[in-house]
């Protein structure tokens, strides 16, 4: 602290004495600053959402990258449906010396499944058993090429599948892993069941070239795919444990065709070949699970309820008026539902018609004024006397006389404290919305309704608001930066190519917190209108 | 008054707020940028450029802290931050000491009776670096340790300064008193 000094502490309270009496102007100056530090915030803001929109965004991508594997693998209904209801065929299981099956010789695994499963029933043993013996030759024609897995090396339980014309291979399992049936499309002229001869399969054909060997399984696919031993034919249970089949939900079906693999050292080789077999259907599934990516604008009709104390004194009305919206959303589509998120800019208008206000005051005036009223007077200016008769001399005089005249009258005095205006208030705000989806698609055409919630980041605002005495600025009222609101929407859209699909449908929007901060004042504003969009399904 | 509900009002960014802040703030506020700065437009600059940190840092500010003497500081810290950035404005006078008439019973005398803005006029004759120091030596309480670590001098110049400034005006104020007796005289 200073030393105290005499001269110090007189300068000190002189300089206190002094006056600065408020100047208007610095306050002008000041509100630059302060409209720049506001946008300076606004912007901070909005460049913190971006990472989040980014994460979102790329969260989404992922996502979708991630079941695509999965969905080609999965077979609608119908299409098992297809298949399982093919020309019964019989297998024929051909024994083999136990292959090493690994990635680096596919081509040493020709004409093999490999599998790795041990079996997990009697019956599986039994077949376990059964495939260790060899069938002998295969003709090159039947002879199917590999399905190689490079996680189906175990070879103590090493079982070839060579699938014959007119043959169907119907393989259950037991243990966790689901059970694949092997399919050959060639139509076949009879029809074996589980219990029926194994001689019964057509000339030619591998299976009725080793029908008459012992144990040797004939499996026929009925609608119920499950092993059904008899009681001379031993059938080895076939498991496949390919950790793409595992994921097959329901029960992958392989045709004769999907057999035609090339070795491959992956699964994803496998799903890839099998994508010809797959139906229009599937195509359809596919297709329904995509980003989407849509622009859309429309127009409203936009209204603003103010409540509060503040309004009492407002005479004024507020009604809606047309107002515009755009936005761009992401979501990620399901086959029915759909999520996502987006940026909106919306405006709400309101029109705003307020009456003058003015103030009349009345009182009674009593005026005095003199009324002249011209006369004639008659002026005695003396007397005479005339034979012993008094007599008054007169004249005529012409003159003015004032008379005072009181009047009453009313003055009224008008005090004009607020003039008539008729404007429009528009508020906009950029809206980050959370968006659910639920639709169904018919063809080209597809249905639904899209909405959530929203926070609302205020970006400008226009206008005025009336008081008792006058005007305020939009500007000068304390709104709040930031609002939760919702929206709904429905839609028709129209899928007119592979990715792209416009739509139109109502839309309805609102805010569900009071907008503005002050005391006495409450504003809330919806909208409800029709929008316009382009969709566009990212690759 | 700034209450603390006005000055949770400015934190919500609350433009009326901020105005009647301002008002309540504008006296203090233009005193201190009106001593330190010698034109007007320059203090209604560093005065709202002073307003802005206030309101910018009106979370930080702690709420046992008064108000007023917070914001006193921080208009302080603003005027002497523009001063340093503005290093071709420093005047590095140094020298001996002038001499002290700081017991001169007649300038005291003289300073009490005359008008507060007459004496601010006075004032701005000072060296703005001996003037700023005086200020912040004089009228704002600072130490001068506190001045040398903020002004970026040495203690010793500090104390020069303060010296300097007070001669200067000690001698202004001594002249007016000696025409003031003449003029009273004839």
């Amino acid at each position: 602290m200073s030393a105290p000094n005499a001269f110090d502490e007189q300068a000190r309270r002189k300089l206190a004495e002094r006056e600065h009496p408020f100047d208007e102007a610095a306050w002008t100056a000041m509100q630059p600053a302060l409209d720049a530090q506001r946008n300076d915030r606004r912007r901070r803001r909005l460049l913190l959402w971006i990472p989040f929109l980014v994460g979102i965004g790329a969260a989404g991508w992922w996502l979708t990258r991630e079941q695509e594997p999965s969905t080609r693998a999965t077979v609608p209904p119908a299409a098992t449906e297809q298949q399982v209801t093919a020309p019964e065929v019989t297998p024929v299981l051909e024994e083999a010396e136990p292959v090493n099956a690994t990635a680096s010789e596919p081509n040493a695994l020709a004409e093999q499944i490999t599998t790795n499963d041990q079996p997990s029933s009697p019956a599986q043993e039994k077949g376990a058993a059964a495939s260790t013996k060899k069938r002998g030759p295969i003709p090159p024609q039947q002879a199917a090429r590999p399905i190689t897995r490079p996680n189906a090396v175990k070879p103590a339980s090493a079982v070839t599948i060579v699938p014959a014309p007119s043959t169907i291979a119907s393989i259950s399992a037991t243990d966790p892993i689901e059970p694949v049936a092997i399919a050959a499309s060639a139509p076949a002229p009879s029809t074996a069941s589980p219990s029926s001869d194994p001689n019964s399969t057509p000339e030619g054909s591998v299976s009725s070239a080793n029908s008459d060997e012992p144990g040797m399984p004939n499996v026929v696919a009925g609608s119920t795919p499950e092993y059904k031993p008899t009681a001379d034919v031993v059938t080895p249970p076939v498991v496949l444990p390919d950790s793409a089949v595992a994921e097959a939900s329901p029960a992958p079906v392989v045709t004769k065709d999907t057999l035609h693999l090339a070795a491959a050292s992956d699964s994803s080789d496998y799903v890839a070949d099998t994508r010809p077999a797959i139906d229009s259907n599937l195509t359809a599934a596919m297709a329904a699970r995509k980003l989407e990516l849509s622009v859309w604008g429309g127009f409203f009709r936009s209204t603003t309820d103010y409540t509060g104390d503040l309004t009492n004194d407002w005479a004024s009305r507020v009604s809606s008026a047309g107002s515009s919206a755009f936005g761009v959303e992401l979501m990620h589509q399901g086959r029915y539902f759909g999520y996502g998120s987006g940026l909106h800019f919306t405006s709400y208008v309101e029109q705003l018609e307020s009456d003058r206000v003015q103030e009349e005051s009345r009182r009674i005036v009593t005026d005095h004024y003199l009324d002249p009223v011209d006369t004639t007077i008659l002026v005695v200016n003396g007397t005479v006397w005339l034979n012993g008769q008094q007599y008054y001399v007169t004249q005529m005089l012409d003159t003015t006389v004032y008379v005072l005249v009181t009047t009453t009258s009313e003055e009224v005095s008008t005090n004009v404290r607020r003039n008539a205006l008729s404007r429009s208030n528009r508020v906009s705000y950029l809206e980050i919305p959370l968006l659910v989806e639920a639709h169904l698609r018919r063809g080209d055409w597809s249905f639904g309704v899209r909405g959530g919630p929203m926070l609302g980041i205020l970006q400008g605002r226009r206008g005025s608001l009336p008081t008792a005495n006058g005007y305020t600025d939009l500007t000068d009222e304390a709104f709040s930066e930031l609002v939760l609101g919702w929206s709904l929407q429905g839609h028709v859209r129209y899928h007119f190519a592979e990715h792209w699909s416009v739509a139109i449908g109502p839309a309805l929007r609102g805010q569900l917190q009071n907008t503005v901060q002050t005391t006495g004042l409450n504003r809330r504003s919806n909208a409800a209108g029709g929008v316009l969009s382009i969709g566009y399904y990212l690759p | 008054m700034v209450t603390e509900a006005l000055i949770a009002r400015c934190r919500e960014h609350d433009r009326k707020a901020q105005y009647e802040m301002y008002r309540a703030l504008y006296g203090m506020m233009m005193g201190i940028c009106s001593r330190y700065e010698r034109d007007r437009q320059e203090a209604t600059a560093r005065m709202n450029q002073g307003f802005m940190k206030i309101l910018t840092q009106l979370d930080r500010r702690r709420p046992e802290v008064p108000f007023e003497a917070w914001a006193r500081r921080i208009m302080i810290n603003t005027v002497i931050d523009a001063f340093r950035r503005d290093k071709q404005r420093r005047e590095l006078e140094s020298g001996e000491p002038l001499q002290d008439q700081s017991g001169d019973p007649q300038v005291n005398d003289y300073l009490a009776h005359m008008e507060a803005e007459a004496f601010a006029q006075l004032l701005t004759r000072v060296p703005t670096m001996s003037r700023n120091v005086f200020n912040l030596f004089a009228v704002d309480g600072y130490a001068h340790h506190e001045i040398a670590q903020m002004l970026g001098i040495s203690e010793g110049t500090s104390k020069w300064h303060v010296s300097n400034a007070r001669s200067i005006l000690q001698r202004a104020l001594g002249a007016l008193s000696k025409n003031n007796q003449r003029t009273v005289a004839s």
